[in-house]
């Protein structure tokens, strides 16, 4: 028996998202309301950053004695610029001082330490899917409920977007080249299947481009991803040569229509994919599909997550009870897998992921 | 007076790693404690399960579809003690599941208290994510000079699990000292009361009371003795106590599901890599011997090492072949991995497998270059691993030279990269190419990852273990000779005659810079009479100096290993490339 980890990779299901805040605040729709993506469904005030100053060494006085020369209190609040220790001349002129570097209130003095807490800034929580809203917690943020296509990817950086899909290939193998982004790309959500140029990253940012889906990139432009402005989806891998066909005809069914992608990764704890979505209509009511925690068996929908497959998509057509050689040379347990492309192979069952 | 004890003869061990969860079945066999089944499953810790407890009762469950002995009651309970129909008579654990520890370390400018808070810190499961000294970098980690605002910002940003503060001899220096810990009070402060981390004195004694003072009662506040009390005295033992405690408070008793199987155990369960540690000081116990036992494993690297009675232990947590695989990219430029490929291959395929395995790091290989880049990845981990170690050994009679290895008798590899090899050459040459042992040692795998929970069952059954470690938990792969020193490629190195237990004899003359296999069935000996020529030391302290030795044989014989010490590595590419295909050819590959 084989746990396999498990991707959503579906035209069309129920899709339902929780959008909450990082500290409690105020949420502002109600239960069964319609909501776009762009909406704000909850708002709350984050603390500004703690700004510290040591007065001893501003005004080069000893520690214990910085006590003495300060204007402000625990409490106040201040200005930027405003004073908060001074030291008089000989001629009780104001000699030596140190203002605020900020707006903020004062919430500790540690010695000759005044901590000043910059004013708050406030987050306004989108609910970055059209639908309704099917629960809602209060303080805390809502359920926003839809029916959809999912497309669950393998990793990506710079946030969340929202726009209208955009093919820039029309092959899943097919490299994003430079020349194809143009201004006409201007708000889009741009699917190519690999990246592997800095060029296209340059134009993309010229053209404003909001989001970028790709199957796999290159691993040297890595350090480049995270100064982007728009955010990059990697569904396959690095490295990968495309997307793979099943997910580049989801896209292509579904262009001209908004998605909305989200790249928070995370690989352990709390585990975190990133995702297309995007909302459809339907005219009877859609399931939820619900993680399957059953092993692995003959008939399922797998992914390859490694070479000489990654990215390729097939169906289990046998899990043989012993393992076998495979090319490295290694025995391992493996299932038998009917690619997309009809080719019957071997794959590690540790390098598949089910998808449902 | 007598006491009535169960007798714990059936024994099911389980092994909650950070990819696989293991279990093992043990039982006597014609009167003697024997391995009857291992099984594992994907280990259960992270969504849509949630529960490490799952993949515990998987790998239990298959244990019961193979033998036909039903294991857990319809609660999914372990049955125990055994009974009529099924049950285990003891259940014993380790673990590595959870995260490591994330560590702020704070300390004085240069000041060798913080390398030993280094050390002592290395003995647990944790990482040290942000260093505050009045150096700007320290050993990788995001390090923060005198500035207070950057201080108290990295503390804020990185939200370790705890802050560690160290420095000053005692009745030694205070200024700084107390700088620190006014920096870690001031961020704790800034941080919600339920998100504060505690904080661990090590530091200066005398200025407890000031420390305590300092950081108030907004922050939990632990101290323990200074982890340098004087210049020449290093006092690891309580800081890492201290430590220890915390991870498995903190960590590994709140990994989901662990309160589940953790009540099936009879006795506490351990950290896997103390538990790695006490199995390897056993084997160098049994025997008197010096042992030196390295796992490549998903999440850490473990080396555990006796040197003349002397346990050391390391564990590198940002180091390991899942989903930390690339943090190696951070600590060693790509081509310090490409040197260990018998093949060109792009720096960037080297990259992009190592950023796939990070997110999808149960993975294998399954092409022949993938193991190959594997496999060099292991012997980079495990040579900055050991690294980490040569430094601290004393000086003393298995320490012949500074940069070396001491001279041990035994070596055992584990872990997922050395274990699952197409041949045992390659496993033998990840070892001999990361540790580049001196002298005369046996090389054995744990090859079914059963010596760590050995040690916990030691502790219900000390007859069974040592049982176990005998027959069933070590693959011995033979003995290696590897002379010390550097000649003239094809100038000899070594002459050796080999007499067989039946009288057979056989001379071979092995040049430098080559490496051979000769043929000593596994459960036999030989003895060895080795000529080093003037300018290699088979492990006898002088150049040249002849010796004789009885040796074991293995899978695969005796290995000579005359590459030299250091390792020769060319700074061409292209001839590196060529010596690796020349070196696993060697070893069988």
């Amino acid at each position: 028996m084989y746990y396999p980890v498990e991707a959503r990779i579906t035209p069309l299901t129920a899709i339902r998202r929780e959008r909450l805040l990082p500290v409690p605040g105020q949420v502002v729709v109600g239960l069964g309301e319609m909501v776009g993506s762009a909406d704000v469904v909850a708002r709350c005030q984050l603390p500004g950053d703690v700004q510290v100053i040591d007065v001893s060494r501003a005004l080069g006085v000893p520690r214990e004695r910085a006590a003495r020369y300060l204007r402000k209190a625990v409490g106040e609040a201040v200005h930027a610029n405003d004073l908060l220790a001074a030291r008089r001349g000989p001629f009780g002129q104001l000699g030596k001082s140190c203002r605020s570097p900020v707006d903020g209130v004062i919430t500790e003095i540690h010695g000759s330490l005044i901590l000043i807490e910059a004013a708050a800034t406030t987050l306004e929580l989108r609910a970055h899917l059209k639908g309704q809203v099917t629960n809602v917690m209060p303080n805390r943020g809502a359920v926003v409920s839809a029916v959809g296509a999912v497309i669950q990817g393998f990793w990506g950086c710079g946030g969340e977007a929202e726009g209208v899909l955009k093919m820039l290939v029309d092959n899943p193998q097919k490299p994003v080249r430079a020349h194809a982004v143009d201004v006409s790309c201007h708000g889009t959500v741009v699917v190519g299947g690999c990246l592997l140029e800095d060029k296209v990253l340059e134009q993309a940012t010229e053209a404003r481009v909001r989001g970028m889906i790709v199957g796999g990139i290159n691993s040297d432009l890595y350090p480049l991803l995270s100064s982007l402005s728009f955010p990059v989806l990697i569904t396959e891998g690095f490295g990968a040569p495309g997307l793979s066909k099943h997910v580049f005809s989801l896209l292509q069914t579904n262009a001209g229509r908004e998605a909305m992608i989200s790249t928070d990764t995370e690989t352990r704890w709390g585990a975190k994919r990133p995702e297309v979505l995007i909302p459809l209509r339907a005219d009877e009511e859609i399931p939820r599909d619900e993680p399957s925690s059953q092993p692995l068996r003959v008939g399922d929908q797998v992914r390859a997550l490694r070479a000489p497959y990654l990215g390729t998509m097939g169906t289990v057509a046998a899990l043989p009870a012993l393992p076998k050689t495979v090319e490295s040379g290694v025995r391992l347990a493996i299932a038998v897998v009917d690619l997309e492309d009809a080719q019957q192979v071997q794959i590690p069952l540790a390098n598949l992921e089910r998808i449902h | 007076m007598s006491q009535d004890f169960a007798p714990v003869e059936s024994i099911l061990a389980l092994d909650c790693g950070s990819t696989t969860t293991q279990a093992f079945l043990i039982d006597q066999v014609a009167g003697e404690y024997r391995l009857v089944v291992r099984t594992e499953a994907p280990s259960t810790v992270e969504p849509p399960w949630n529960n490490v407890a799952t993949s515990v009762r998987q790998a239990v469950t298959e244990i019961s579809e193979i033998t036909g002995w039903p294991l857990l009651n319809e609660r999914g309970h372990i049955i125990s003690p055994q009974r009529h129909l099924g049950g285990v008579d003891a259940v014993v654990m380790i673990a590595s599941a959870s995260n490591p520890l994330r560590l702020v370390l704070a300390g004085l400018m240069r000041d060798i208290s913080l390398l030993s808070a280094r050390r002592a810190l290395s003995t647990t499961y944790a990482i040290v994510e942000g260093v505050i000294s009045l150096d700007r970098q320290d050993n990788g980690a995001r390090g923060i000079g005198g500035d207070i605002q950057g201080q108290i910002s990295l503390i804020q940003q990185l939200q370790p699990d705890a802050i560690v503060i160290v420095g000053g001899i005692d009745g030694g220096a205070s200024r700084a000292v107390l700088q620190a810990a006014e920096a870690v009070a001031i961020a704790s402060v800034t941080m919600l009361s339920g998100d504060r981390p505690p904080i661990l004195y090590a530091g200066n004694a005398h200025l407890r009371s000031q420390v305590a003072e300092i950081v108030g009662p907004e922050a939990e506040l632990r101290a323990v003795d200074n982890v340098r009390p004087s210049l020449h005295l290093e006092n690891l033992g309580p800081l890492q106590a201290e430590a220890e405690e915390l991870y498995v408070k903190r960590k590994m008793e709140r990994l989901p599901g662990f309160a589940t199987i953790s009540a099936w155990s009879s006795v506490s369960v351990l950290p896997a890599a103390k538990a790695f540690a006490y199995a390897v000081q056993y084997l160098a116990r049994l025997d008197g011997i010096n042992v030196l036992g390295v796992d490549a494993g998903g999440a850490t690297v473990t080396v555990a090492a006796v040197v003349d009675d002397r346990l050391d232990l390391i564990i590198r947590s940002d180091l390991g072949l899942s989903y930390s695989a690339s943090r190696l990219l951070d600590q060693v430029p790509v081509e310090s991995i490409s040197r260990w490929l018998p093949l060109e291959v792009d720096p960037n395929e080297i990259r992009n497998l190592l950023h796939n395995k990070t997110i999808h790091y149960r993975t294998v290989p399954q092409t022949p270059q993938e193991l190959l880049i594997e496999q060099a990845v292991t012997r980079e981990m495990l040579r900055l691993t050991v690294s980490d170690l040569v430094p601290h050994w004393p000086q003393g009679t298995s320490r012949l030279y500074p940069n070396l290895l001491p001279k041990f008798h035994l070596i055992v590899g584990g872990g997922g990269a050395l274990i699952n090899t197409p041949n045992y050459g390659q496993a033998a040459l990840m070892l001999l190419d990361a540790l580049q042992p001196i002298g005369v040692a046996g090389l054995a795998l744990d090859k079914v990852r059963m010596m760590a929970p050995l040690s916990a069952v030691a502790m219900v059954n000390p007859a069974a273990a040592a049982q176990l470690m005998e027959r069933d938990a070590l693959l011995n792969l033979g003995t290696v000779v590897a002379p010390a020193g550097i000649a003239r490629e094809g100038e000899i190195a070594l002459t050796l005659k080999i007499e067989y237990e039946d009288g057979r004899q056989l001379e071979v003359e092995v040049p430098y810079g080559t490496l051979e296999m000769i043929p000593l069935p596994a459960g036999q000996t030989a003895n060895l009479e080795l000529r080093p020529t003037r300018r290699f030391d088979v492990g006898l302290g002088t150049r040249g100096q002849a010796g004789t030795t009885r040796v074991e044989g293995g899978i695969l014989g005796i290995i000579i290993d005359a590459r030299g010490r250091p390792l020769p590595i060319s700074q061409d590419p292209k001839e590196q490339r060529e010596r690796m295909q020349r070196w696993l050819w060697d070893m069988g590959s």
